[in-house]
């Protein structure tokens, strides 16, 4: 459980923090700014070089999952023919077993 | 707390999100694409060497090999440090051990090969099928990858840096020898490919 689950529960937990952390930022304007001013003086200090940074990273992972996305329909495509004909010379072919998309299966997971 | 108080708490806070996000999701997503991808690749070698007519498809150390790399293939997610150290001290504590019948199996098998070339060439293959198994594992716990680390600089310092490259490759095969049974690694990927 722990190993199959532990890559989400870390993911939850770290989100969980960073959501309290920014409230409790946020709580401490409570009463004392104007919401304007806080926008104002919040994207103010938003750096330059973050948004790039971000920006970039964010078009460079778009980027990865849909060559991901075509890579698995590629498999998809080919892989029923070069089965067929490996069937045709070694009909004893054994399979790994995975999905047509080259995942693993449900019930292996 | 002022506005660029709270401009480096959510800088921060996403720039956590997005580390974890890649290093939990994206990364290990991608290293079982590569390992997978590498692995059907020495399987279609290994099939293009079968279709040239050097070794039937239906010889025991042909359909042994095949089977430990669709078992590889198959459980590629569950190759993990954590999971093999878990397996090790399973086999360890087991009372009745059971059998490592691939490797007694495979053995016997490339005995029985006639051909010395042929035989050279299968083990060839199946040192390459053990390699990505274990760079698969090495690359993927930074426990190992450290203690891969140590070795080398310890082999370094007692070789004196007469030779980098046998040193390295000797640390890396010590250091994951001590620590993972190759033989225990292929009779799990073997049992769950049959």
């Amino acid at each position: 459980m722990v190993r199959r689950f532990g890559n989400v529960v870390i993911l939850c937990v770290t989100v969980a923090y960073c959501s309290r952390q920014v409230a409790i930022a946020v709580q401490a304007f409570a009463g004392k700014t104007s919401l304007a001013d806080l926008k104002l003086g919040f994207f103010a200090n938003i750096t330059m070089v973050y948004t790039l940074s971000l920006a970039v990273s964010g078009i460079s992972v778009v980027l990865y999952l849909n060559e991901r996305r075509l890579h698995r329909k590629s498999r998809e495509r080919l892989t029923e023919r070069i089965t067929k004909l490996e069937l045709t010379l070694d009909p004893s072919r054994t399979s790994s077993h995975l999905t047509s998309r080259g995942l693993t299966r449900r019930e292996d997971a | 707390m002022n506005a660029q108080a709270l401009a480096i708490v959510f800088q921060s806070a996403t720039a956590l999100i997005a580390i974890f996000v890649l290093l939990l999701w994206l990364w290990p997503a991608a290293r079982l694409d590569r390992f997978r991808q590498d692995m059907f690749a020495v399987r279609d070698e290994l099939f293009d060497y079968g279709r040239s007519g050097k070794i039937r498809f239906s010889d025991p150390a042909y359909r042994l090999l095949r089977q430990l790399m669709n078992g590889f293939i198959r459980y590629a997610h569950q190759l993990t440090f954590f999971r093999v150290c878990m397996m090790s001290l399973m086999w360890m504590t087991l009372e009745d051990k059971p059998r490592l019948e691939w490797s007694e199996n495979w053995n016997k098998a490339v005995k029985d090969i006639k051909d010395e070339e042929v035989r050279k060439d299968l083990t060839a293959f199946h040192d390459r099928v053990c390699a990505l198994a274990l760079q698969r594992l090495l690359t993927g716990s930074p426990v190992l990858l450290a203690l891969v680390f140590l070795a080398i600089v310890l082999g370094l310092c007692h070789a004196g840096l007469k030779s980098l490259k046998s040193t390295v490759s000797k640390a890396v095969t010590e250091t994951t020898s001590k620590v993972i049974d190759a033989r225990l690694l292929q009779e799990e990927a073997a049992r769950s490919a049959a």
